[in-house]
């Protein structure tokens, strides 16, 4: 009989949302002193609540929500980076968890040290890191550059070397959340092989957690679907992506959502409002079949002033990140104003995608697109574009696009001559 | 349905509750000793990157402190140093006293800084503290070498007494860590902590016997002023250092094994509790 690997019994978080705790008297006497005095509201924020579930070893589990759905909360929980509210949870084995990609890298340090470092604090022992040195470095493709302070390196490499890190963990849980999201696509596919080597030949049980639905079907046979801190379905893959699809909003509403990654990365001068997926009706979906025509609708408003305006927009495969196309297009010309607002559609007509599923990445920026002002993908939670087909052709799967073709007969007398 | 053998037969079961623990998994922590080890290294490692004296500044702190002392006290205002000879009373004491001041301050602190760490993994939280007072022992041993130098060049090399003064190093890190502990938990929670300890660090080292001897205290204060375990430690130390200097009293040795003991109890159980609520607020 197969044991759990986890049990998790009515598990709960809360979280003390707004500022800090400590300060909350100090600002009620000087709410009350002066009542234009704005704070934050003090509240609590449940992240996760009356969770149940078992995962039986060598189970690989998809885990899938919305932002702020509680997925980060499930996997801090069980990792044991933050202790419950409520309920239990009964982990049996070693736990791996990978939240980042090169926890524990200290930039100054040199490659060699870090890999000693952030392998320890992943839980290996110095004799382990010591043993799979040469295959960590051998992994990551960055020998020549062993001695040197990551600090030197490029984010290209950087990334490769803490995943290699990573990859030679020996835990019999390996808990999983979004890591492969930063890469290029040759590394997204190297990483998310060394996962469904991990899940599938070596047998570990895993918890992932990822935008990248494509990658969830692949390797997991069952899913989580999480949504405002219920679990909400657990059961196989494909009913689970389809119920955390049916729940997508038709309009995206980007005025909060992702706020501070966006901010991260730009300058926030002009921000998306919104983004809508419309079919040929105008009913608001993220799905389509093959052939469809679909229509993006984005909107915007300019926060400070700037002299033109651009828009980008970069559709790839979510499964392994390659580029579908790119499409470049300048909106204006002309100085927009504080204030202004636009709302602007993309047609797609006749979709020729394949079934699939396309992440969206979308930009604002100068009127070239040389610099962007604002971006927005799957890490502000832009839902992915479906694509489904109802042809029987079996190669219909194959590939990403169909191109447009004939085939025509050729007579013989106009054959070319040898 | 896997045809592998079942990975975690045997496996350890953790248990992830909301009960409080009230002291910390020491066993867990010893399994996972040499994570401190591995960040105390990369302490010592990173500290004096780009610095040009690098780690020199180990015991140029102490000895700049002493020189200062030395110019200003010693030779001007003439400040009673035991019969010592001032350098090398100031030396003494400002070697222990850098040590436990910075024991205080950066375990105080390793919480905080380490949150990138603490928040993306788990391994057993008291380990960070733990390696901030490892590197504080790699520094002291510099310092330490100078110490027995320096007796020497003095001719007040003390003989078998010097076995001790290890007990008394050990003594005033380990006090150090105990209210390490209490400064890093707080800090997590009020920020305020790293702009207060400095404050309270100043005043503990003016009530120490750093810069004057304690016999500079008048005698109806000095039971009070014994109450500062630091006057112990300092007296013993100096004692187990130089030939000469008296030997500490065998009450207010006591009061500092049993206030260090105490202490580092009521810390590792104050870090126990706190620990989950720290790193929510980190």
């Amino acid at each position: 009989m197969t044991e759990y690997a986890i049990e998790a019994d009515a598990l709960g978080k809360r979280y003390l949302l707004g500022e800090d705790a400590s300060r909350t008297r100090v600002r009620q006497a000087m709410q009350a002193l002066l009542p234009r005095w704005r704070s934050a509201e003090l509240q609590d924020l449940w992240a996760l609540r009356n969770a149940s579930f078992a995962v039986e070893s060598g189970e690989a589990v998809g885990i899938i929500g919305r932002n702020g759905a509680g997925k980060s909360t499930l996997l801090k929980l069980l990792s044991r980076i933050t202790v419950p509210t409520e309920g239990r949870a009964r982990v049996r084995g070693r736990v791996g968890t990978l939240l980042e990609v090169g926890t524990g890298f200290h930039p100054e340090l040199t490659g060699r040290d870090n890999i000693y470092l952030s392998g320890t604090i992943l839980g290996m022992t110095y004799r382990e890191v010591a043993t799979k040195f040469d295959e960590i470095v051998a992994f990551s493709e960055i020998e020549k550059f062993i001695d040197t302070p990551v600090k030197r390196y490029s984010s290209g490499m950087y990334v490769r070397l803490a995943f290699a890190v990573a990859a030679f963990l020996d835990p019999e849980i390996l808990i999983v959340d979004e890591v492969l999201a930063v890469g290029d696509a040759s590394f997204q596919r190297k990483s998310l092989g060394r996962l469904n080597d991990a899940a599938r030949r070596e047998g570990r049980t895993v918890l992932f957690v990822s935008h990248n639905l494509q990658a969830i079907r692949t390797f997991c046979r069952r899913v989580l679907v999480l949504d405002h801190g219920s679990l909400v379905f657990d059961g196989p893959v494909d009913e689970g992506i389809e119920r955390y699809m049916r729940a997508v909003p038709g309009l995206i509403d980007l005025h909060k959502s992702g706020l501070k990654d966006r901010l991260n990365r730009t300058s926030g001068v002009v921000r998306f409002t919104a983004i809508t997926a419309l079919d040929q009706t105008g009913r608001a979906t993220w799905r389509f079949q093959s052939g469809d025509t679909v229509r993006l609708r984005f909107s915007y408003e300019v926060l400070e002033p700037v002299r033109d305006l651009g828009f980008l927009l970069m559709l790839r495969a979510a499964m392994d990140g390659q580029q579908i196309t790119t499409i470049r297009e300048p909106l204006s010309e002309r100085p927009q104003a504080v204030g202004q607002t636009g709302t602007f559609e993309l047609v797609l007509p006749n979709i020729p995608l394949r079934p699939c599923e396309v992440s969206i990445y979308a930009a604002l920026g100068y009127v070239d697109c040389r610099a962007f002002y604002d971006v927005i993908d799957a890490n502000v939670d832009l839902p992915l574009l479906v694509i489904g087909s109802d042809t029987i052709d079996t190669y219909a799967r194959q590939g990403l696009v169909s191109l447009e073709y004939r085939v025509q007969p050729v007579q013989p007398a106009a054959q070319v001559q040898a | 349905m896997t045809a592998h053998p079942d990975r975690h037969a045997g496996s350890a079961v953790t248990e992830i509750t909301s009960r409080e623990p009230i002291f910390p998994d020491l066993r867990e922590a010893w399994r996972h000793r040499q994570l401190a080890v591995m960040l105390a290294q990369r302490n010592l490692k990173v500290r004096y990157k780009q610095t040009i004296l690098g780690s020199a500044w180990i015991v140029l702190q102490p000895l700049l402190l002493t020189g200062m002392l030395t110019l200003v006290l010693g030779a001007v205002l003439s400040v009673p140093s035991g019969g010592l000879p001032y350098a090398l009373f100031a030396f003494t004491g400002t070697a222990l006293w850098t040590a436990f001041n910075r024991v205080v301050t950066d375990t105080g602190i390793s919480l905080a800084s380490s949150s990138n760490v603490i928040l993306k993994v788990y391994f057993p939280r008291v380990l960070v503290p733990a390696a901030a007072l490892l590197t504080a022992v790699v520094d002291f041993l510099p310092v330490y070498a100078m110490l027995i130098l320096a007796t020497l060049a003095y001719g007040r090399f003390p003989g078998w007494p010097i076995l001790l003064s290890p007990a008394f190093v050990f003594l005033a890190l380990v006090m150090a860590f105990a209210v390490g502990l209490w400064v890093t938990m707080l800090d997590a929670i009020y920020r305020d902590m790293r702009l207060i300890v400095p404050s309270i660090l100043q005043l503990v080292f003016f009530v120490s016997p750093v810069m004057y001897a304690e016999t500079a205290v008048p005698a109806r204060w000095q039971m009070l002023y014994h109450l500062n375990p630091l006057v112990g430690l300092l007296e013993g130390f100096r004692w187990s250092f130089v030939a000469g200097s008296p030997p500490p009293g065998f009450i207010s040795i006591v009061w500092c094994v049993g206030l260090s003991i105490a202490m580092l109890l009521a810390g590792l159980s104050v870090f126990a509790r706190l620990e989950r609520f720290a790193v929510d607020r980190i």
